[in-house]
């Protein structure tokens, strides 16, 4: 008899290993009037560093936020944390979540909410990979001589890390975008 | 005629705050954004011209203000300060959402609007 634990319905088998994601090629309609094509698959590794880089509008928050966050947000082989763009909500939503179960700590800007969430990531002793999701930071705070595998996606406009791989995204019209792997950053190289 | 409790307030002599980490008040249409800023029929033109320009998308009134990214309501705050009536504007971390040739497209405006500008970064 099967074992029903291993057959849960809603949680897909997009990943290739623990803290990796595998985004397949092919289009993804992420809202009305606007696609982004994928001509080759791209995985995400843990270990690694990548930088989604490109023009504003050209569906990189859109790519964290309909693509890679679908199918990381069922993973139990990996811790994620995630900033979001323009964070001032999820500075609220942290406030609160710190309030119960780090009452002593102070949350006022970016820098704190990194600060606590590797904080509560140390207390974990399971070493799994943890993905970490960066939408235009102010701050990349990432700690060093971390017990576990990082992999790190960020979008930054500002940021261009030295060991990053580049994720591109090229307008092709208002309505789409090409998504590629690149050798290094074309926006900031400019 | 201007009420009584702004003559004793410094209204005329504040900046208006433009901060790209708070690009947006409204969440729904463009129109209740531009009530905000006070902005005319005219300067809702120049504010559409503009973005097109800068952005290669069409705004109207009625667009819809979450389906913009988030480096483009950066660059709609932007244009809403500057084609509306205040005189001083301090903006501040604008050139962190933008990508670089659109932060110089803003720039250029920014410079050219005759205004009081302050640049800051928190």
């Amino acid at each position: 008899m099967q074992d029903s634990r291993f057959d849960h319905p809603q949680r897909e088998k997009h990943f290739v290993g623990a803290g990796m994601i595998q985004v397949k090629a092919g289009n993804y309609h992420v809202w009305q009037g606007f696609t982004l094509t994928l001509k080759e698959e791209i995985i995400f590794r843990a270990g690694n560093v990548y930088h989604l880089s490109g023009p504003n509008g050209s569906g990189k928050s859109s790519f964290i936020h309909k693509v890679l966050w679908e199918k990381i947000i069922k993973r139990d082989d990996c811790y994620v944390i995630r900033i979001q763009q323009q964070m001032d909500l999820q500075l609220y939503a942290m406030r609160a979540w710190a309030a119960i179960y780090y009452p002593k700590s102070r949350i006022v800007d970016e820098k704190d909410v990194w600060d606590l969430m590797w904080t509560d990531l140390a207390k974990m002793k399971d070493g799994k990979p943890v993905v970490v999701i960066s939408d235009e930071a102010k701050k990349l705070v990432i700690p060093q001589g971390l017990k576990r595998e990082i992999c790190l996606i960020y979008s930054s406009h500002i940021y261009n890390l030295p060991e990053s791989r580049a994720v591109n995204f090229e307008p092709v019209n208002g309505s789409q975008s090409m998504v590629y792997e690149g050798s290094s950053s074309r926006e900031l190289s400019q | 005629m201007i009420p009584k409790a702004l003559l004793y307030m410094d209204i005329m002599h504040d900046y208006l705050i433009a901060d790209a980490e708070h690009p947006l008040i409204c969440s729904d249409k463009l129109w209740d954004e531009m009530l905000l800023y006070n902005i005319n029929p005219a300067a809702a033109d120049r504010l559409y011209r503009d973005f097109r320009a800068i952005c290669k998308k069409e705004v109207s009134a009625d667009s819809s203000l979450k389906e913009l990214s988030g480096g483009q309501k950066v660059i709609l705050m932007a244009l809403l300060a500057l084609h509306s009536p205040a005189d001083s504007i301090s903006f501040i971390n604008l050139e962190h959402s933008l990508d670089p040739g659109r932060f110089c497209k803003i720039r250029d405006l920014i410079i050219h609007s005759g205004k009081n500008i302050l640049w800051e970064r928190a």
